[in-house]
Formats: structure tokens, C-alpha cells, sequence
């Protein structure tokens, strides 16, 4: 399952990261891996995720590379 | 002593700068509102520069380039890396790299009074190994607290992170050769971002990593989970962790809920409301005073080609600018105070799908409302827009959107020939759709190209407009459209007024008639015969609005009025309709001469005069064909419209198709 399957209000892990290598690599240098999530909104095209103290928008391309264990 | 100032998006780098410095760069609650590095001086010898918000020293925009060679490559003595109190184990993560650069640092924890966990700064400074500073808004000016820790930097280095010293980072750092641009930069950071496969520092360094096999093929995920443990290590007893605010997760609860979309149109209205009708009333106040000046100047005994230089030419035209002053300080301070509250971000979340479907992305909705302050500023904006065809295309795009100076053009024409309210808001729906038109041709121009090179958007937390801060970005662009008035407006008024009260045989004439004005334009001016306003008045007034738009109401006011350069409603209406569209102000075109090259510069006078005649014409004509037979206008009417309906339904039956043979 990946976080751009999440509907509002899920809770869960970030577990691995996929993608390209620019990708990925930005997504783990801000910290998402192992990252604790939680879904707050969603659109067409991005997710508004918390991740711990701080609160992102991840696009929808990039949501569905994002994979998650859902709590 | 050289400083930098630096540290992640949004984390208050420019309020720090403007405090420290007693200026007044623009500021705003989201991030990438930085895009160059500016400099000033600190003290007697301490010059400070503000340097673009970054996530990493791996560069993914434009601006984490900039900031990313300044460090790299850069004369300066001490960074002050600013991180905000809550949010310090991701603002850390750039800090790690300026430590293992070895580079003589100083930590600002910013935002102090917003802390919602205990922060040990004195620990954190201990265990990093450099002077920790605690700064917030709310607490006296920080420069002494800086410039002393800068100094105490000086003479210290940070700590090299323990895992610089791990044998896979040893390994490689025992095979770099540091020479050139890159003399400066340590082996272990420049090992730790081959590891990464950063390939601009391995080429720098002239590093194969296709090749690679010292590390025993990198683990490209190593340096970061290295850094975030390390960072954790520091943290742990220093900083407590903090959640989003309640209150935040309240508030958007509504905000991004099901209400949010009529709630945008309720705030975007309010704001056009109280633009207008509560800054009309000041705005009248302004121009009888201005009226009263100019009579009195006339009054005066002074020669008459002096009195009419300051009555008509510097009172006149720079007071028809100025008695707009009250809206555009309304919508400045309007738009500062939903920038700092962090509704604008919410904006961008909520405008993402919209502009998504016109090849930008929800960034560029903060480019369109401050186009609506000035276009200028907004093309410049542009530069945080992640991607470059939808950086290109906002840049492209936004000056369409009307900016405060058309509003004055909009405001005195439609207040003169009593158009009402509608023919103003009118005119902002033309441009905002002139905007998406061209963005939707751009867009077919570019298929298959992404619309969103950004990962992540960070959301700021809501908060309690600071007055200071808001006071500060509306004094900004207030000044701003002063000292253009001042300077731009005067100048041309002058110009204008010597083209207008002066021929080349009879030299002062105190009228316009047989002026060098009416012999230039009355040449250009049967091109616009067609769209109503065929009088070399209305030309000079559109060419003096190229300069600066808010110069067409100063030079229509010199040449003797509204009802001197325009004969009917519908020929106002034309001029209003091509003023929103033509070729934009001289500062827009060179910004986007800047931004994407003169190229675009030269396409885009092209396709705005070509739309703003386009427009203005079928706008004239059919006001004139309205008039003379009302039974022929709705027939052609109706057939364009029908004509239209069809292409439409065709498009939506091709694209369908299409979508179906592709399933």
C-alpha cells in the first residue's frame, strides 16, 4: 500500500521509498523514511501529509512511491 | 567579516535579515520567497547575505544552486544557519553538511516564542560544537547575540560528525584528489555526497560513480540515515519533539474541508471589496486635494509655461497616480496579512488541481495574487516555482493578470464614464482568462512534460499575523510604487508634458494641438482607429503606460481629460479592454527578459498586443454593431458562440475517443 492510496485521517509508517534517484534520494535526506504519517487531505494531484512537527504537500506521483504500513 | 545567512525554506531567514539589517526584503510565511542572495552591512565590518532557503547542499532547483555554491564556493568567514525551534530534527539535516564541510558556523533556533517543546540551547551548542543563538520576533533585535557568536565562530570549528569517520567513508575520502574550486571543500563531505551519487560534487571532483567500487558499492540511503541518527543522538534530551499545532488541525478542518472552495471565493471577494469600495472614498479625498494643489499652483504668479510645467505636468500627472495610493495600500496589506497567517499556502493546496490543468502547479497561484500587486514582482516570483517549462510558462503568463497599476487605468476610466464596479472586476476576468489561454496553448506547445518537478511542499502552521511583519511587506511595496511614481511617473509626466506644450517652430505653446505629441502619434494613431480610440491622446497615453502603466491616467490627465481623449462609453470600455492586455510595463518585460531570456520578452509584447487588439476590437465592434442594429449583432453573436459550442464538443468527443482506444 502506498500513501497515495491513504484516505483522510489515516495513521501509519513510512516503510520504503521508490522511484528515481533524485527522488528518492530528496525524500530521504527530509527525513521521510521510517517517518510516522498522518493523511489530513487529499486533492487529484496531492496528499497534505503531517510528518511529526511538520505538515507537506507530496504530489500524487510521488505519493504512490512513498510505500506505508497503515496503523 | 563576511556572513551568510542560510538554513531550510521558510524558517524566518529574511525576518532574521531585515531585522538584523533595518530592511525591508519581502518576507512571507511560505517558502521560496528568497530567490537571489542579497547583501548589507551588518556593522562597521560585518556585511551579511541572505542567501535562498535549501533542503540539502545536493541542489534540486535553481535556488538550492545558488545557495549551494555560495557555501561550496564563497568568501565567507561564518554562516549563521537558522533553524526553526519546532522543526529541528529535518532543519538539522543541512546543518550536518555545513559541520562536515568544516565550516565556521553559528546556530540561530528561530522562532523561539512559537516553541512548543523545551529547547536546551546551551546543550545543543555543547554538543554541536558551535555558538547556538535563540531568536523570535517577540524578543529585542538578535544582531549583538549574532555578531558576537560570529565572532566567537571565527576561532572555532564545528564538530566533525562522528560518522565522517566511519571506514566506508575513510575509504573513499582516501582516493579524492581536493584541487581547483574545490580545494576548499573537506574529503569527507565531498565522500559522503559521492556515496549519495550527488553528481555534480563527483564531477567536481572528477569522480566516475558509474565506476565505483571502493565503498563496495555505495549505499546510496547510507549518509542520510547516518545523519539523522547522529542528528537524533544530539537532539535526544536537548529538544523535546512537537506535533502540528491543535489549533492548525482545527482550523483546517474547515479551511480544507468540504467549505474550502466557497471559502476561497468568500476571502478572494472580501478582498476585492474592501480593495475598492472602502479605498474609493480615501481615493476621492486624495484627488480633491491634489485638485486643490493644482489650482493653487496655477493661481500662483510665475510664467505661464511654469505654472502649467508644475500644475499640469508634475501636480497633475503625478497626483493622478498617487490618488490610487489607498487601494494598492489595501491590497498589499490585504494579501500580506493571508501570506503571514499561512492561508496562502493553503491556497496553493487548494488551486493545485486547477493549475495543474493549465501545466502549472499550486506555487504559481502565489505568483498570480501578488501579480495582482505588481507584475514585476510576481515574474520574479516565478523562480520558486519547481520545474522549468511551468516556471517558463507562470513567468510567461502572470503579467496577464491585472496588476495595481492597470487597476488605477481600470478605476479612472470606469469612475469617469460612470462604468460600474462590474467593468473593473470585468477586467480582472479578462486577464485572468487571457492568463489561462495562453497557458492552455503553451501547454498543448509542451506535451509530455511535467508539470510538478517538486516533491514537497511544506505547510506552515497558522499563526497570528505579526504587524510588524505585515507592516513591513506592505511599507515595501507602498515604497515601491513611490518612489515609481516619483521617479518613473515624473519623469515621463515631464517628458510627456514637453511633447504636449511644445512645437518645434513656435517652442511653448500651452496646448496640445499643434504639439510634437499630436504630430508623433496622430501618425500611429489610425491604427487604433478601429478599436474606438483612434486619437493621438489615447496613443500617447498607451505608450507612456509602456514605461509605467499607472502613466497613462497621469498623461490623460494632461491631455486634457477623459472626455478630450475618449468620445464614447464604448471607446473607454476599448481602451480599459486593451490596457488590461497590451505589452507590459518596461520592469515586467525585463524581468522576464531576465527569467526566461529576451527571447520570451520579445513573444510576449508580441502576444500581448496581438490579444489586446484581438480583444478590443471584437469588443468595439460589437458595441458599435450593438448600436447601430441590434437584429445583425445577435445573429453574428449567435453564430460564434455556436461555432464555438461546436469546437468544443468536437475537442471533448476527439479526447474521449482517443481515451477510449488508449483503454
Amino acid at each position: 500500500m502506498t500513501l497515495f492510496d491513504c484516505s483522510t485521517g489515516s495513521i501509519g509508517k513510512v516503510t520504503e521509498i521508490n522511484g528515481g534517484d533524485q527522488t528518492r534520494r530528496r525524500l530521504v535526506d527530509l527525513g521521510l523514511l521510517n517517518a510516522r504519517y498522518h493523511v489530513r487531505a487529499r486533492n487529484k494531484h496531492s496528499v497534505l501529509v503531517d510528518f511529526g512537527s511538520a505538515s507537506c504537500v507530496i504530489r500524487s506521483d510521488v505519493a504512490a512511491n512513498i510505500k506505508i504500513l497503515e496503523r | 567579516m563576511k556572513i551568510a545567512l542560510c538554513g531550510n525554506p521558510n524558517v524566518g531567514k529574511t525576518t532574521l535579515f531585515n531585522r538584523l539589517t533595518r530592511s525591508d526584503e519581502p518576507v512571507g510565511n511560505w517558502h521560496g520567497v528568497t530567490v537571489d542572495v542579497r547583501t548589507k552591512r551588518l556593522s562597521r565590518d560585518a556585511y551579511i547575505s541572505d542567501l535562498p532557503g535549501a533542503y540539502s547542499l545536493s541542489a534540486r532547483t535553481a535556488e538550492e544552486g545558488i545557495t549551494r555554491d555560495s557555501i561550496l564556493f564563497g568568501d565567507y568567514d561564518v554562516i549563521v544557519y537558522v533553524a526553526e525551534a519546532n522543526n529541528l530534527r529535518r532543519n538539522l539535516y543541512m546543518f550536518m553538511q555545513l559541520a562536515e564541510l568544516n565550516k565556521s558556523v553559528v546556530l540561530a533556533v528561530n522562532m523561539m516564542d512559537e516553541a512548543r517543546g523545551k529547547i536546551d540551547l546551551s546543550l545543543l551548542s555543547e554538543r554541536l560544537g558551535v555558538p547556538v543563538v535563540g531568536t523570535s520576533v517577540k524578543d529585542k533585535n538578535p544582531k549583538a547575540a549574532i555578531l558576537s557568536a560570529a565572532d566567537k565562530a571565527l576561532h572555532i570549528k564545528p564538530k566533525m560528525p562522528d560518522y565522517a569517520y566511519r571506514p566506508e567513508v575513510k575509504r573513499l575520502c582516501g582516493g579524492l584528489h581536493m584541487s581547483g574550486a574545490m580545494s576548499g571543500v573537506t574529503k569527507e563531505f565531498a565522500a559522503l555526497k559521492i556515496m549519495e551519487r550527488d553528481e555534480y560534487i563527483a564531477q567536481s571532483v572528477g569522480h566516475n560513480t558509474a565506476g565505483c567500487s571502493v565503498c563496495g558499492g555505495c549505499d546510496a540511503d547510507l549518509p542520510a540515515r547516518l545523519r539523522y541518527g547522529y542528528i537524533d543522538r544530539i537532539l535526544s534530551g536537548a529538544a523535546q519533539s512537537a506535533g502540528v499545532p491543535q489549533s492548525t488541525l482545527k482550523i483546517d478542518k474547515v479551511v480544507l474541508g468540504k467549505l474550502a472552495l466557497p471559502l476561497f471565493l468568500l476571502v478572494m471577494s472580501a478582498v476585492f471589496f474592501i480593495t475598492f469600495e472602502l479605498g474609493k472614498p480615501i481615493s476621492n479625498l486624495l484627488a480633491g486635494l491634489i485638485e486643490r494643489a493644482q489650482s493653487a499652483v496655477l493661481q500662483a504668479d510665475m510664467p505661464p509655461w511654469v505654472s502649467s510645467l508644475f500644475a499640469d505636468g508634475i501636480v497633475g500627472g503625478v497626483g493622478a497616480v498617487l490618488a490610487f495610493l489607498p487601494q494598492v495600500v489595501l491590497i498589499f496589506l490585504l494579501t500580506a496579512l493571508l501570506q503571514d497567517s499561512g492561508y496562502m499556502s493553503r491556497v496553493a493546496f487548494l488551486t493545485d488541481d486547477f493549475f495543474k490543468k493549465f501545466g502549472l502547479n499550486g506555487r504559481a497561484a502565489f505568483s498570480v495574487v501578488l501579480g495582482l500587486g505588481c507584475s514585476a514582482t510576481a515574474v520574479l516570483t516565478t523562480r520558486g516555482i519547481s520545474g522549468e517549462g511551468p516556471r517558463r510558462r507562470a513567468a510567461f503568463a502572470t503579467p496577464f493578470c491585472p496588476c495595481s497599476a492597470r487597476l488605477a487605468v481600470f478605476t479612472a476610466v470606469s469612475a469617469y464614464f460612470s462604468l460600474s464596479g462590474f467593468a473593473v472586476a470585468a477586467m480582472y476576468v479578462l486577464g485572468f482568462v487571457a492568463a489561462l489561454a495562453v497557458l492552455k496553448i503553451m501547454q498543448a506547445l509542451s506535451r509530455n512534460e511535467s508539470v510538478d518537478d517538486e516533491l514537497i511542499m511544506e505547510m506552515p502552521p497558522y499563526r497570528v499575523p505579526s504587524i510588524k511583519r505585515v507592516l513591513g511587506v506592505v511599507w515595501h511595496n507602498v515604497l515601491s510604487f513611490i518612489s515609481r511614481v516619483g521617479s518613473v511617473v515624473l519623469f515621463i509626466s515631464v517628458i510627456m508634458w514637453v511633447l504636449c506644450n511644445f512645437s518645434v517652430s513656435d517652442g511653448f505653446t500651452g496646448g496640445v494641438e499643434n504639439s510634437i505629441m499630436s504630430t508623433l502619434c496622430g501618425i500611429i494613431a489610425p491604427i487604433f482607429a478601429p478599436l474606438g480610440f483612434g486619437s493621438w491622446r489615447a496613443t500617447a497615453a498607451l505608450l507612456s503606460g509602456v514605461a509605467a502603466k499607472e502613466a497613462a491616467v497621469s498623461v490623460i490627465s494632461s491631455l486634457g481629460g477623459m472626455s478630450a481623449v475618449f468620445g464614447t462609453r464604448a471607446a473607454a470600455g476599448s481602451f480599459m479592454i486593451f490596457s488590461c492586455l497590451y505589452v507590459p510595463c518596461v520592469a515586467t518585460l525585463s524581468a522576464i527578459a531576465k527569467e526566461n531570456g529576451a527571447k520570451s520578452a520579445l513573444l510576449s509584447v508580441c502576444v500581448h498586443t496581438v490579444a489586446a487588439y484581438a480583444c478590443s476590437l471584437v469588443y468595439y465592434q460589437s458595441a458599435v454593431g450593438y448600436a447601430a442594429n441590434r437584429q445583425v449583432f445577435f445573429i453574428v453573436w449567435a453564430c460564434a458562440l455556436a461555432a464555438v459550442v461546436i469546437l468544443i464538443a468536437a475537442r471533448i468527443i476527439y479526447t474521449r475517443r482517443a481515451k477510449h482506444k488508449q483503454a
